[in-house]
């Protein structure tokens, strides 16, 4: 790293440690060519591993990707993952470090960069705050984003499947337009991580599966029963054959909670039903003539 | 049973570094460095773009393209308010660089930084007069690096794109460094998103490689009347033309078969009224070179293609 001190002025050392924020994350980060037009960009996230924006990628085979050293190797698609927009490849001989972590979440304010590598001509960046950060997001198609990062800092074209990193060029999350509408979202880090070593270890994402149409509702205040919480999830629909019909789910209960935790969207349910719940059995409150009951459901999986 | 709300707001992190005004002065002692030598460039009332004060004698840098119509005459305006007439020293298409030159002495420049070491993710400040709006001030980072092909014959110039918000007016003025030093000019705006700006070393080596040469004719002329009887008065609106009076064998005004008497009217599509018009129009053009001239001989009007050549001046 190439940090000078000609200059001790906070500005100047601010500048500099963009500069050696963006020289730091550079070393991981590759450009990925999948697509007939603007190639992506893809972070090393494990030994040989890259982790990219999926809609970058629109082929399967003959993948490569170009590392900050000039060099174009083979990728070999490994999975994919649609409700993060994140796909993993696997590149023998890659032999590059993997991108550094930040040490705690993205927070509203903080600067941040958002860097790419979309041409042989070096890495890109741009400069900007976190501007919020949120979730569950409801994508549609039963997707759900578990949480997003978003900022101000300019998206360029080929940024996708490229870091936000703080600055000192520690990963926040993986940049994608390709989930709503063009618009940019960051996966951070605490999602894209775990995503990708799913991916890698099964070449895709379990998803739970109760079988259950929901919505919102006010629970009445007399049949609170002393909780603070105003809402539930009105179930308008139970499929044949699903989880949720075998353990006695009806139309018209009002689920609280789910594996103890209390639902007050149907975005926060799908939050919930998370790979690690696939084939459990998890205790779920609800609201049934007026009376709480708990019903026991083995969560399924989504195909 | 208890109900869990995830927190939405993380905790505030404990203060890491120093106090958050002292950025803010800082960036402002830097701008206020270099504001006094960013220039407005305009013909008449409107603002056309921005330019920087290169030397202390009056050399200005700015675009090409904000100069590109208009003529050789344009006005400056310094931000203590005075006005000048400027001339057009130099002009190079390719580049999209223009030198101007002003007649004053002691003005305030802007400290020309070293652009060939700049990195990607440095600060980047830039002051220009965007849709007219006086001495405005944006703020982002070097976002790339790169070369871009210039011309048909595979001419290639590096830029820097920077991440700064700029608008028509901005073309002309500074990109600061961190040490509010001069480290390119702004030229280009894509989209509103990217900001394209040509390295200060490009310009320095630009102005350092003009400064030292001149176009070489080899020719002699005196102004002169046209005269109004021939041409059905066509040509009298130009009043003067400049008249040939000497060729020197085998130069470039020879070569382009150019003769004694000849009147020249224009040179690279522009009318030429005078002896110092026509070298400045030609020193302008240090890319093109051949150069189309049209010029009366007796009662015709003809063209010619004069291949340009240069000298080294004092070398």
């Amino acid at each position: 790293m190439t940090t000078t001190f000609e200059n001790t002025s906070t500005v100047s050392a601010f500048s500099n440690q963009l500069a050696d924020g963006v020289e730091h994350i550079s070393q991981s980060l590759v450009l990925v060519n999948g697509r007939q037009r603007q190639p992506g960009s893809g972070i090393v996230f494990a030994q040989d591993l890259v982790l990219t924006a999926d809609h970058v990628l629109e082929r399967e085979e003959d993948i490569t990707i170009l590392t900050y050293d000039k060099r174009t190797l083979a990728a070999q698609f490994v999975g994919r993952d649609l409700s993060s927009d994140l796909a993993v490849l696997r590149v023998a001989g890659l032999n590059l470090p993997d991108a550094t972590l930040a040490n705690q979440p993205a927070r509203v304010g903080q600067f941040v960069l958002s860097v790419g590598r979309p041409s042989e001509d070096g890495p890109m960046a741009s400069v900007g705050i976190v501007s919020a950060v949120g979730g569950p997001l409801n994508l549609g198609r039963g997707l759900t984003l578990e949480r997003y990062i978003r900022t101000d800092a300019i998206p360029y074209p080929g940024f996708s499947g490229g870091p936000l990193v703080d600055a000192s060029g520690a990963v926040l999350g993986i940049l994608t337009t390709g989930l709503v509408g063009g618009l940019s979202l960051i996966v951070p880090t605490s999602v894209a991580w775990r995503i990708g070593e799913a991916l890698a270890q099964h070449g895709y994402i379990k998803r739970g599966f109760l079988g259950i149409s929901s919505q919102p509702v006010v629970i009445p205040a007399a049949q609170r029963g002393g909780r603070s919480q105003e809402n539930g999830l009105l179930i308008m629909r139970v499929e044949d054959g699903s989880p949720a019909q075998k353990s006695g789910l009806l139309v018209g209960d009002i689920l609280l909670t789910f594996a103890g935790k209390a639902l007050t969207t149907a975005e926060h349910l799908q939050a919930l039903l998370s790979g690690d719940l696939v084939g459990k059995q998890v205790q779920a409150e609800l609201l049934r003539g007026g009376n709480v009951q708990t019903v026991n459901v083995t969560v399924g999986q989504r195909n | 049973m208890t109900t869990e709300i995830e927190a939405e707001i993380s905790p505030l992190p404990e203060r890491t570094s120093g106090l958050p005004d002292s950025f803010s002065a800082e960036t402002v002692a830097i701008l206020n460095g270099a504001r006094p030598g960013v220039v407005q460039v305009h013909s008449g009332k409107r603002g056309i773009g921005a330019g920087v004060i290169w030397h202390a004698n009056g050399t200005i840098i700015t675009n090409n393209h904000v100069v590109a119509n208009g003529g050789d005459s344009f006005m400056v305006t310094l931000p203590d308010g005075r006005d000048f007439k400027a001339r057009v020293t130099s002009r190079n298409p390719i580049l999209d660089l223009a030198a101007l030159k002003i007649e004053a002495q002691d003005l305030p420049v802007v400290p020309v930084g070293d652009s060939s070491r700049l990195r990607v993710g440095e600060l980047v400040f830039a002051v220009g007069h965007p849709l007219g709006e006086r001495d405005v001030v944006t703020v982002g980072i070097v976002s790339g690096l790169g070369t871009v092909k210039v011309s048909r014959d595979g001419q290639t110039s590096q830029y820097i794109r920077s991440d700064v918000r700029l608008a028509p007016g901005n073309s002309g003025g500074p990109l600061l460094n961190a040490q509010g030093e001069v480290i390119g000019i702004n030229a280009m705006i894509f989209g509103g998103d990217l900001s394209v700006a040509i390295p200060s070393h490009v310009a320095s080596n630009w102005l350092a490689g003009v400064a030292n040469r001149r176009v070489y004719l080899g020719l002699g002329v005196k102004q002169v009347k046209i005269s109004t009887q021939n041409n059905g008065g066509e040509w009298a609106k130009l009043g003067t033309g400049l008249k040939i009076t000497t060729i020197v064998a085998g130069g470039p005004a020879a070569k382009a078969g150019l003769q004694v008497d000849d009147v020249l009217i224009e040179v690279a599509g522009k009318q030429i009224a005078d002896p110092k018009g026509l070298m400045s129009s030609l020193a302008q053009n240090d890319t093109n070179d051949t150069v189309e001239l049209k010029l009366l001989r007796g009662d015709n009007i003809q063209s010619a293609r004069l291949k340009m050549e240069w000298r080294e001046l004092g070398a």
